[in-house]
């Protein structure tokens, strides 16, 4: 093996090493990265927090009053909370645009090796300093994003449910989802405030010449099962998914007893999706055998954002549905309300396997 | 006229079967690399082509690697770009340096190919790294490569 001319015998210390060619002039990551999308990201999250502590400053002033006492509280409560909401759905793609306008190809900093957001969202492993909670604060917000836009429309279902009967019977109710609505924004709008400011540089302990050779060999992430092993999880999800209109269905018709059947399939149907997105969607809809990378499907196949917006709303749906329920039961009429939301969770199951179906057809 | 309640709800699902089909013609053709699917980029592009005559382009050639792994076909042929003048080389000929420079559109790739030995070394002395001979040459071993590591 010929080798160059460094100290170690291995690289060369006149290199500028793990810098990109063309752009070995630019000065290294260091800084907060600063972008249209990182800056409205970051006012968002600073809002967010605002309302968001103002909810919960609210909300826990009212609940401390007698019950019907405080109706022009509720009132503010729910206008700040609607408020939250429609932040707290925008912020959920606005973080994922983020992510992707961090990708070098797309004007982001020249980390090495970073393709996609999925690469972005390593950036920050291993490392010491600040940039290691880079990843973990993003794991958190990945939990959290869905999170909040389901605690909000819980909170949305509980709030139709008590005006629909007119006798406040769910007020406390609502109000305590709303104030937990609150708690749950102020951390997620933190952790992304968080992540955004955090500069993006890793410092890893080994940090001499041959460590940026070292990470320059790092492995690749883990590749998709190959298509045999594709099939079941395939009849899964199909499966599991046609259950679910079907038992919707059959709890539009029939009445609630069949949505005991739809929730925990409901439940099972968000770990089950989230496998085929990454294991069989994007292979297959990219046609790419062996590249299992969500983010780049929704990038080179952004038609896919429909679908798991679909799949996200029918699981949603299913949830609300039950919410709704339990309401009717603490003296709501949350019973009406859930045949809407059961229906819109058809709909969302329908549309998400139709697209799929097709997909996979003409993959 | 009283439109049918189910109606807006079939023609909704039958947009949503008909939009991959849409969006699938509307896409502009690229060359994106049969692996990750980043765009080919024509100074690192590698082609293999196989037994069967179907020819795949990779972004570079770490990719091509994990590519010929995982898929255990047996390439007829495997073509790189060289570096230094763009030209098209087989792999056979070519020398491959390990190197620390990254790739400015983020590609996963730390080999860079030169069609001379000069070029290659020159490389390894500006931005750091190795130039690989022997068993640690990508796609395998060869008899033109092993007459001229010796």
């Amino acid at each position: 093996m010929l080798r160059g001319s460094g100290p170690c015998g291995t690289c060369s210390p006149r290199g500028p090493s793990g810098r990109s060619e063309r752009e070995a002039a630019q000065p290294r990551l260091g800084i907060v990265i600063l972008n249209p999308f990182s800056v409205v990201a970051a006012f968002a999250a600073v809002l967010r927090v605002v309302l968001g502590v103002l909810v919960v400053v609210v909300g826990v002033r009212a609940l401390r009053r007698p019950s019907g006492a405080g109706e022009e509280r509720y009132h503010l409560l729910l206008g700040l909370g609607v408020t939250l909401l429609g932040l707290g759905v925008l912020s959920w793609p606005l973080l994922y645009l983020v992510l992707d306008s961090y990708v070098p190809a797309n004007g982001g900093p020249a980390w090495p090796g970073v393709m996609c957001g999925q690469g972005v969202a390593r950036v920050g492993t291993g490392s010491v300093g600040p940039a290691s909670l880079l990843p973990g604060l993003l794991a958190f917000l990945a939990v959290m994003k869905p999170l909040l836009v389901f605690v909000a429309g819980a909170c949305l279902v509980l709030h139709l449910a008590d005006r629909q009967r007119r006798t406040g019977a769910l007020a406390r109710r609502a109000l305590a989802a709303f104030t937990l609505f609150g708690v749950l924004a102020v951390a997620d709008s933190a952790a992304e405030t968080g992540y955004l400011l955090i500069p993006k540089q890793e410092k890893f302990l080994a940090a001499g010449c041959c460590a940026a050779h070292a990470a320059a060999e790092a492995p690749p992430p883990p590749v998709a099962p190959p298509p045999t092993q594709r099939a079941p999880l395939t009849a899964a999800f199909l499966g599991v998914g046609a259950a679910l209109v079907l038992a919707l269905t059959a709890a539009i018709g029939r009445g609630g007893r069949w949505l005991a059947l739809a929730f925990p399939l409901a439940l099972l149907s968000l770990p089950l999706g989230l496998l085929f997105l990454c294991d069989v969607a994007a292979p297959t809809f990219l046609r790419l055998p062996y590249h299992r990378c969500a983010f780049c499907l929704a990038r080179l196949r952004p038609e896919t954002l429909l679908g798991i917006a679909l799949y996200v709303l029918g699981a949603f749906g299913v949830g609300w549905a039950v919410a709704a329920r339990l309401a009717a039961r603490g003296g709501g009429t949350g019973e009406g309300i859930s045949f809407p939301l059961l229906r819109m969770a058809r709909f969302g199951y329908l549309g998400a396997l139709l697209m799929a179906g097709v997909m996979l057809v003409s993959a | 006229m009283k439109v049918p309640p189910r109606l807006p709800g079939a023609l909704a699902l039958a947009a949503i079967g008909a939009l991959p089909l849409v969006a699938e013609r509307l896409r502009a053709p690229v060359e994106r690399c049969a692996m990750d699917g980043v765009k080919v980029a024509r100074p690192f592009r590698v082609r293999v082509v196989a037994d069967d005559g179907g020819a795949r382009a990779f972004c570079g050639v770490t990719c091509a690697e994990a590519w010929l792994r995982s898929s255990g076909v047996a390439p007829r042929e495997i073509l790189v770009t060289d570096g230094a003048t763009g030209r098209e080389i087989d792999a056979a000929a070519a020398w491959f340096v390990r190197t620390v420079a990254n790739r400015s559109d983020g590609a996963p790739d730390a080999v860079r190919v030169f069609a001379g030995r000069e070029d290659a070394e020159r490389h390894a002395e500006a931005y750091g790294g190795t130039v690989l001979s022997g068993a640690n040459r990508p796609f395998g071993g060869g008899k033109a490569r092993a007459a001229r590591d010796s």
